[in-house]
């Protein structure tokens, strides 16, 4: 599978946030996208997972020769700032949220064990009202959620910001393992993280994306080369 | 004063931007506001200036309505009903000087009264606390004086006894000022808001008791008379200024009233035991997982929409009591004053003033609160999560139309209660026919209220992510719906020849709402 932007235009108002942007994403692959605060990163993930509109452009999905627009049900997002029902305890939510996606099936409580297990959370922490989670923990529900869809392209809006050095490590583990059946797309300004799990690094810059092959080049190069590349005047 | 100087531009510039904003949403003018009005100087100049005069027309023209409708109006709709003519110009000064001077200066303090400009200035520009609150004092006053000038003028024809009105208003707000101030340095606190607002309540309607009965003396006070209390009140004015040069507990008081940021959509609740600033009931995670194996044979939608009516109920229920003690207060005490004799209703005029039911249950309907509440809570989650789909959609709007009627059903039983006991204590005789038709007209208004609201909510979806309002339609059918609740407070009619009209209306909100629902998920959408 591939996930095809073509010539993607977004704007608010007079600013135009994404001019033109193309790029190929490919199954298989972690992406970590690059880019200055305010360069259009959040934005570029409403576009894919159709949160908000967009003036010109195409995000489809090619299967070998077959292409068809990407839809919603194969896209799932992680935002940076976890929005969940505080009122309901991690629990009661992903249990609804399982059957939500899946409406044919009741889930039973193995099923919800094995999801909170796989993100070490504890049974005190389950059953605990979603309002009193750390940031850190409201962020894992969210990967969980994501998870639990299991889209074809999984966006995440710099996602292990939050968490502790073991969680980060889990879930750096549970990306690499994902993504033999996704693609996936991950806005980060943390290199090591980008270095670390992605197969692709891309510049957004101007409203537009660019390859940036950093695995020929020594850790302080490519450091410097991104550094300059995103100062550069626009 | 460099200080004094940044404090002035960020408030200009506020305004200016804001004007900016604002014309950049109307059609075809947005295409003329462009990023460079923003960054250019020259027209900065020019948009602070009208954002500032539109802000000060605004304001007075609010403030005016305020004061000539407390200080004329109100008073002479009550001098009317008791002695048949219109209050003299003296009590109206005494009432301006009772209601808009000595009252509210003991009610609330600007100093501790947080706003959005204590957080700007004090977090995001870190102004020395210390000077931004007697910047800020300052700038309360001149604005207040601004802001209420015309209305005083309109009112007392008489620019000597306005200039003194004003000396004494500046001077009420400084004693108060001063009386907050010495309070908090002693005590570390001010008194409770509730309870000041409960005095300031009862010296109100205190007031105006004293004015049907003719009892409040009037101020006529003379060219000599109007200039001395001017001069007391500007020495007054400065030993307060003064005092505060010297206050030395500005910084305790940013912290502990000036440290939470003030959010467009927010649902004031009580604050008690084991509950927390949403008014969300919390348990122990073994209560919590003990709830879950009870209920979670439920279908999921069913499980969510009762589990939050239950872990918010403290909320829910609060509004449901304190409706029904504010209507028994309001009959029983109306009721009191029929039978004294102090209001002068019975059976042959009380018709006349029945439209005050249809205000009183306006003020009844909870749907705008509790749909603010679900949405906060709720549905802007499950919609950023994409998790509602048609179905669940018309599922939770069912639910919660249901939840809205039970309500309005014991809302409107206790209603009916305290009207049977006003009819007794007034020893007012109605006929079963009328009884019967003063509740079939609350629970018609009461039907299409709640019905008006769920249509607007589903149909607009108002709210944004950040928990604001973003749709102008919606803040537009609000005014106008508080403009009709306060219509009915003076309409003169008889409202049983309403259940006709009331009747279709509720039947046509109802078709309305079931025709949304077949296209409801693409109207109940988050806004971006």
């Amino acid at each position: 599978m591939v996930l095809n932007i073509r010539d993607l235009h977004k704007a608010y108002g007079p600013k135009k946030v994404l001019n033109g942007l193309s790029y190929q994403f490919e199954e298989g692959k972690i992406y970590s996208i690059i880019g200055r605060n305010g360069a259009g990163k959040t934005t570029l993930f409403n576009c894919i997972n159709r949160d908000v509109s967009f003036e010109e452009g195409t995000i489809t999905l090619q299967d070998g020769t077959k292409e068809r627009e990407l839809s919603f049900d194969e896209t799932g997002m992680v935002s940076a700032t976890p929005i969940l029902p505080e009122f309901l305890t991690g629990y009661e939510f992903i249990s609804c949220f399982l059957s939500f996606s899946d409406s044919s099936t009741k889930p039973n409580d193995q099923t919800i064990a094995d999801y909170f297990n796989l993100f070490r959370i504890q049974e005190s922490d389950r059953f605990n009202l979603i309002k009193n989670y750390s940031y850190g923990m409201k962020n894992k529900l969210q990967l969980l959620c994501c998870l639990i869809r299991n889209p074809m392209v999984i966006l995440l809006d710099e996602p292990l910001s939050s968490f502790d050095i073991i969680v980060s490590h889990d879930i750096k583990e549970q990306l690499v393992e994902m993504k033999q059946n996704h693609i996936i797309l991950m806005s980060t300004h943390i290199l090591q993280l980008a270095t670390d799990v992605s197969d692709e690094i891309v510049l957004l810059k101007n409203g537009t994306l660019t390859g940036f092959d950093w695995k020929g080049y020594h850790r302080e190069d490519y450091e410097k080369y991104l550094i300059d590349a995103l100062n550069e005047e626009d | 004063m460099h200080n004094l100087l940044v404090y002035l531009k960020v408030l200009l510039l506020i305004n200016a931007n804001s004007l900016l904003y604002y014309l950049g949403k109307l059609p075809i003018i947005k295409r003329l506001i462009t990023p460079n009005l923003y960054k250019n100087t020259q027209s900065k100049v020019f948009f602070s200036f009208f954002g500032t005069l539109l802000d000060l027309i605004k304001s007075t023209l609010a403030q005016t309505i305020l004061v000539v409708v407390f200080v004329r109006y109100i008073p002479l709709l009550l001098h009317q009903q008791s002695l048949g003519d219109a209050p003299s110009i003296g009590v109206e000064t005494s009432l301006f000087v009772l209601l808009f001077c000595i009252l509210p200066s003991f009610l609330q303090s600007s100093i501790f009264q947080g706003s959005k400009g204590d957080y700007t200035f004090l977090n995001h520009f870190s102004i020395n606390p210390d000077e931004y609150y007697r910047v800020k004092n300052g700038s309360v006053l001149i604005r207040q004086a601004i802001l209420l000038f015309p209305a005083m003028l309109f009112l007392f024809q008489d620019f000597l006894i306005t200039l003194s009105l004003l000396g004494v208003k500046l001077a009420c707000m400084m004693v108060g000022n001063m009386y907050f101030l010495n309070q908090y340095r002693v005590k570390r606190r001010v008194g409770s808001v509730k309870l000041r607002f409960l005095a300031f309540a009862s010296f109100v309607v205190l007031t105006y008791v004293g004015v049907y009965f003719d009892r409040i003396p009037g101020i006529y006070p003379s060219e000599i008379t109007a200039i001395v209390v001017f001069l007391i009140s500007l020495v007054i004015t400065t030993i307060g200024l003064n005092y505060m040069v010297h206050y030395q507990n500005f910084k305790e008081i940013a912290v502990q009233y000036a440290s939470k940021d003030v959010i467009a959509l927010r649902i004031s609740v009580t604050t008690a035991l084991n509950e927390d600033d949403t008014g969300l009931v919390t348990s122990d995670w073994s209560a919590n997982k003990e709830y879950w194996e009870r209920n979670k044979i439920k279908r999921p939608a069913t499980y969510i929409e009762n589990t939050f009516n239950d872990r918010l109920r403290r909320p829910i229920s609060g509004f449901t009591n304190q409706t029904i003690i504010r209507n028994l207060i309001l009959l029983v005490g109306a009721g009191i004053l029929i039978r004294t004799g102090v209001i002068r209703l019975d059976e042959t005029n009380l018709m006349k003033y029945s439209p005050i039911l249809i205000s009183l249950v306006m003020s009844m309907t909870y749907g705008v609160s509790y749909l603010q509440l679900c949405f906060r809570n709720l549905d802007l989650p499950l919609l950023y999560h994409h998790l509602y789909t048609r179905e669940t959609i018309v599922e939770s709007m069912r639910k919660r139309f249901i939840f809205l009627v039970r309500n309005g059903l014991l809302l409107l039983s206790a209603f009916a209660l305290s009207l049977f006991l006003f009819l007794q204590i007034a020893e007012i005789h109605l006929t079963k026919e009328i009884l019967l038709g003063f509740m079939t007209v609350s629970v018609l208004v009461f039907l299409v209220y709640e019905l008006y609201h769920l249509l607007i909510y589903y149909a607009l979806q108002p709210y944004s992510s950040e928990l604001s309002v973003k749709s102008p339609i919606f803040s537009i059918l609000s005014v106008l719906e508080s403009l009709f609740g306060v219509y009915f407070l003076f309409a003169r009619a008889n409202i049983l020849h309403l259940i006709l009209p009331l009747s279709v209306i509720a039947a046509g909100l109802l078709a309305c709402n079931l025709l949304l629902t077949m296209f409801i998920d693409k109207t109940f959408k988050l806004r971006y």
